[in-house]
């Protein structure tokens, strides 16, 4: 049964080799236009399709409304989708995961280009996921861990930090702990074994994303960053990224927002207004 | 595990049914917490209604109204619309699996929506309410509702969601006497974190006024408030248990 939520469909998509996958498909109330790409909004964490703060239930009717297919799904052992039989890393499992997404999205729409969209784990999953899957064109990062840190970074971090009172109740001991701070001599990050990593912190080496960001853009793939100061050890100024990666981000088709009011998960509505207005607009384009 | 729409076309309902892996004379709806608290719940619901769909039962597990995968906006619904959702949850479980009777199992605010609900039907045989809601204003407290500064709008936000004048009303007004304990089926108020104490007013409402109400403490994590990271999800597994092993 679809349900009808003016002015979209909503149906619900069970799909994958052993049709343990579950998402919702949103659909326009008219007929896309041809060639235009569907949209795969991908799970966080443990949370399940629909997002925190029902953000990609609100992503994807606001999608629809624009004439865009969107599919939100469970990766694999996440909400309501069942857990891969087959032993595998994570990082496998999720990119078969997103093959199976494609592949269900192509033999039900007819669609042949995708645009991936991610929060933080998600956002990690759907830029490397572009990697290896050439019928992805575009993908939506948010707040993606990464290899953002400079020295810039800390300096922010350290100012921020100073300028609060409660921070000078140790002055001896928080002025050593700036000290290395500021030297870089910080604490190594979580790995999971995948790249994945906790606390905003990377294993993943600046040189190597900045390689595949060119490997991406070389493709023809159209990236787009949307960053918050959320996880404060991840990302806290404006211009960031372009620091981080100054060849990448000056190329046409890479861009980057920073959303200073808003939290890692988008709880005040403005911010989820914000940033859903400014994926629509990104992905219309 | 069967996910489907269901209801009027007005107010679709998302929902999960799961038919009992043999057997089948029982069934039970299940009614979330509301806001974040659903979030970080539903891998326990999934879990609880796995475990009673392999002792036999029919499960069906369902977003209200505004929240989940369901139609229209969390801003938008309140308690009456959400108590009008679990009595169509109830009449679709007993159309899919032709029982005459079934039970509700709620958490949190659901909990007393499974109360209030279960009050209004003659075909609800039996009722967990885990972890209630006992304090309305103390909830609201909790969820760190505070009053919304955008614009002219009025309502209340916490944890991303929106709450309306009346919504906020209908929270604040509940207290442990909210739900009048005549008509009340077998009832199991479960509580797995933080003083039994907290329950016992609810348990002893209900007990005096006539209801088969029994109070249990299992302790166990308190799923609606804590996250996990990608490595691993907890969930209340004990309580879970114990549920299907009182309703069986």
């Amino acid at each position: 049964m679809d349900v009808v939520t003016a002015p979209v469909r909503e149906k619900v998509a069970v799909f994958g080799e052993a049709r343990g996958l579950v998402g919702i498909l949103t659909l326009p109330a008219s007929e896309p236009p041809p060639g235009a790409p569907c949209v795969i909004l991908l799970s966080t964490g443990i949370l399940h399709r629909v997002g925190s703060n029902r953000l990609w239930v609100t992503l994807a009717r606001a999608l629809g409304a624009e004439g865009i297919v969107t599919l939100r799904f469970d990766l694999s052992g996440i909400g309501d989708s069942e857990r891969r039989r087959e032993v595998g890393s994570l990082r496998e499992s999720v990119e078969r995961d997103i093959a199976e997404a494609i592949t269900y999205l192509h033999s039900t729409q007819g669609a042949d280009h995708f645009v991936l969209v991610g929060l933080c784990s998600g956002a990690y999953d759907a830029f490397h996921a572009a990697l290896g899957e050439t019928r992805v064109i575009g993908a939506v990062m948010v707040d993606m861990p990464g290899p953002f840190q400079t020295w810039r970074h800390t300096a922010h971090h350290l100012m921020a930090r100073v300028l609060r009172p409660a921070s000078w109740r140790d002055p001896v001991r928080k002025a050593a702990l700036y000290a290395r701070e500021f030297l870089g001599a910080r604490q190594p990050a979580h790995d999971h074994g995948d790249g994945y990593v906790v606390g905003g912190r990377s294993s993943v080496t600046r040189e190597q994303m900045g390689a595949e960001l060119g490997q991406l853009l070389g493709r023809g793939v159209k990236l787009h960053f949307a960053f918050t100061p959320g996880i404060e050890t991840n990302y806290n100024h404006r211009t960031q990224f372009r620091h981080t990666f100054p060849l990448a981000a000056r190329h046409p088709a890479l861009s980057y927002d920073y959303f200073p009011e808003a939290d890692h998960v988008f709880s005040a509505p403005s911010s989820r207004a914000q940033l859903i207005n400014a994926i629509v607009t990104w992905i219309r384009r | 595990m069967n996910p489907f729409f269901f209801g009027s076309s007005r107010r679709q309902l998302f929902g999960a049914y799961d038919p009992p892996r043999e057997g089948g004379r029982r069934g039970a709806v299940l009614c979330y917490p509301l806001a974040r608290e659903y979030l970080l719940a539903h891998p326990t619901f999934r879990h609880l209604a796995r475990l009673l769909s392999s002792s036999g039962w029919h499960v069906l597990r369902f977003d209200y109204y505004g929240t989940g995968d369901s139609a229209g906006d969390f801003e938008d619904a309140g308690r009456d619309l959400w108590l009008a959702d679990i009595e169509t949850a109830i009449d679709e479980l007993k159309d899919i699996s032709q029982l005459a009777r079934v039970s509700l199992i709620g958490m949190r605010y659901g909990a007393v929506l499974a109360a209030m609900a279960a009050r209004r039907r003659r075909d609800v045989e039996s009722l967990v309410l885990w972890d209630p809601v006992p304090d309305g204003r103390a909830y609201l407290s909790e969820l760190g509702v505070t009053s919304r500064t955008e614009g002219a709008s009025s309502g209340a936000e916490a944890d991303g969601a929106v709450f309306s004048d009346r919504l906020l009303r209908e929270i604040q007004d509940t207290t442990a006497t909210s739900v009048p304990p005549q008509g009340l089926p077998r009832t199991l108020v479960l509580g797995t974190c933080g003083p039994i104490d907290a329950f016992q007013a609810l348990h002893t409402h209900l007990a005096t006024g006539g209801a088969d109400c029994s109070l249990e403490h299992v302790p166990d994590v308190p799923v609606w408030r804590e996250e996990w990271g990608r490595g691993g999800v907890g969930m209340a597994v004990a309580a879970a248990t114990r549920i299907v092993t009182w309703m069986s």
